[in-house]
């Protein structure tokens, strides 16, 4: 069942995959999102790496604990026993065009290649389409990301163009993939 | 063309031109008919943003022709671009062409950015048409990516690398 009018709901409501717990974003989270961002292995595929060093303070405002119309719905990733190792978001929320745009990142590097993201953002995906009322969640991701792309393709993405040198990191020119699911593609991979 | 910052009186025009829905159609960032009160709203906001210049178009006599809308993320040097050309009597003129290259030389010389994208309703060929002309290159095609009045539209979207604009014969 679909209610479009939910895609206005602003505070990410707690989910529940097959491995992993989603819950919004607290401010006691703000200190371990920092660590993460700037652990120079992490820090490497964000778009953000080319700014500087990630603060609580900055960190705050880009989380949308600052802001109450703030675009984003941005959930912690936790294991069943609640230890938190990464985020994802829905970010750009669009009510008349009925989109948002996926991000995540795993923070803690030993939780990588583990399903632990896929399941997040089937998770997401689910939550996106048939609770928000969304009916399209794209995104845009580092074209030498093979590890990422293979994960968003698993979880129904199809790649639909490449930018190239869209970003710079650490000042090096990079060319990013666009990608997209729509919700009848998406219901229709559900069984 | 000349480009000069929005002046409060420029914008009946604006409202004016974005409640047609031959005008509006094929803006994705306008999604109903603007009020008056939407108007101001956006003349306050383009006044603080930061990495944001927004212009108003006018041909030689002063005659206001539209809007072009310039933001740029400073960290990754890439800039991107809305515009319009309100007036409808003046399409397929090349003032389209013409304010963008315009907008590209303050991006890529003043601003000194490396990259310039755009995303477009596809089915706008005119205006697909006048990015070529510019330089742009086909990059993508997102899916259903918009709601229009006419129902769900794929938007494409477009790349100009600072390289290819300095080796535009047009330059």
């Amino acid at each position: 069942m679909v209610r479009d009018a939910g895609v206005r709901a602003r505070r990410a409501a707690p989910l529940v995959g097959e491995r992993v717990r989603l819950r919004a974003v607290e401010e006691g989270d703000l200190s371990l999102l920092v660590r993460w961002m700037n652990d120079p292995r992490v820090r490497f595929w964000l778009h953000h790496s080319d700014r500087p060093d990630a603060t609580v303070a900055t960190v705050r405002g880009r989380f949308g604990l600052t802001d109450d119309g703030f675009p984003n719905l941005v959930w912690m990733i936790e294991t069943e026993e609640g230890r938190p190792m990464g985020h994802v978001g829905l970010l750009g929320v669009d009510a008349h065009h009925k989109r948002a745009e996926l991000a995540i990142s795993i923070g803690e590097t030993d939780c990588w290649s583990r399903g632990y993201g896929t399941d997040a953002i089937r998770t997401v995906l689910r939550h996106g389409f048939e609770t928000l009322g969304l009916r399209r969640i794209d995104l845009h991701t580092d074209a030498d990301n093979a590890r990422g792309i293979r994960c968003y393709e698993k979880c129904g993405f199809v790649r639909e163009g490449v930018m190239r040198e869209r970003r710079l990191r650490y000042g090096k020119p990079l060319d990013m993939v666009v990608m997209g699911v729509l919700r009848s593609e998406w219901e229709a991979g559900q069984h | 063309v000349r480009l000069r910052p929005v002046r409060e009186d420029d914008l009946p025009s604006f409202q004016r031109w974005l409640n047609d829905p031959e005008v509006q159609l094929w803006m994705g960032g306008v999604t109903s008919p603007p009020t008056w009160e939407d108007e101001l709203r956006w003349f306050e906001g383009i006044k603080q943003a930061e990495n944001r210049r927004v212009w108003s178009i006018e041909n030689g006599d002063e005659r206001l022709l539209g809007v072009m809308d310039l933001r740029w993320v400073p960290e990754h040097k890439r800039g991107s671009f809305g515009v319009f050309i309100g007036e409808k009597s003046l399409w397929n003129r090349g003032l389209g062409s013409d304010t963008v290259r315009t907008m590209l030389s303050v991006a890529f010389g003043e601003l000194r950015l490396e990259r310039m994208e755009l995303y477009c309703h596809a089915g706008n060929a005119r205006a697909i048409r006048c990015y070529e002309k510019c330089g742009f290159r086909m990059e993508g095609r997102l899916r259903r990516h918009r709601i229009t009045e006419e129902g769900p539209a794929d938007s494409v979207v477009m790349g100009l690398l600072s390289e290819e604009y300095e080796a535009q014969p047009w330059r």
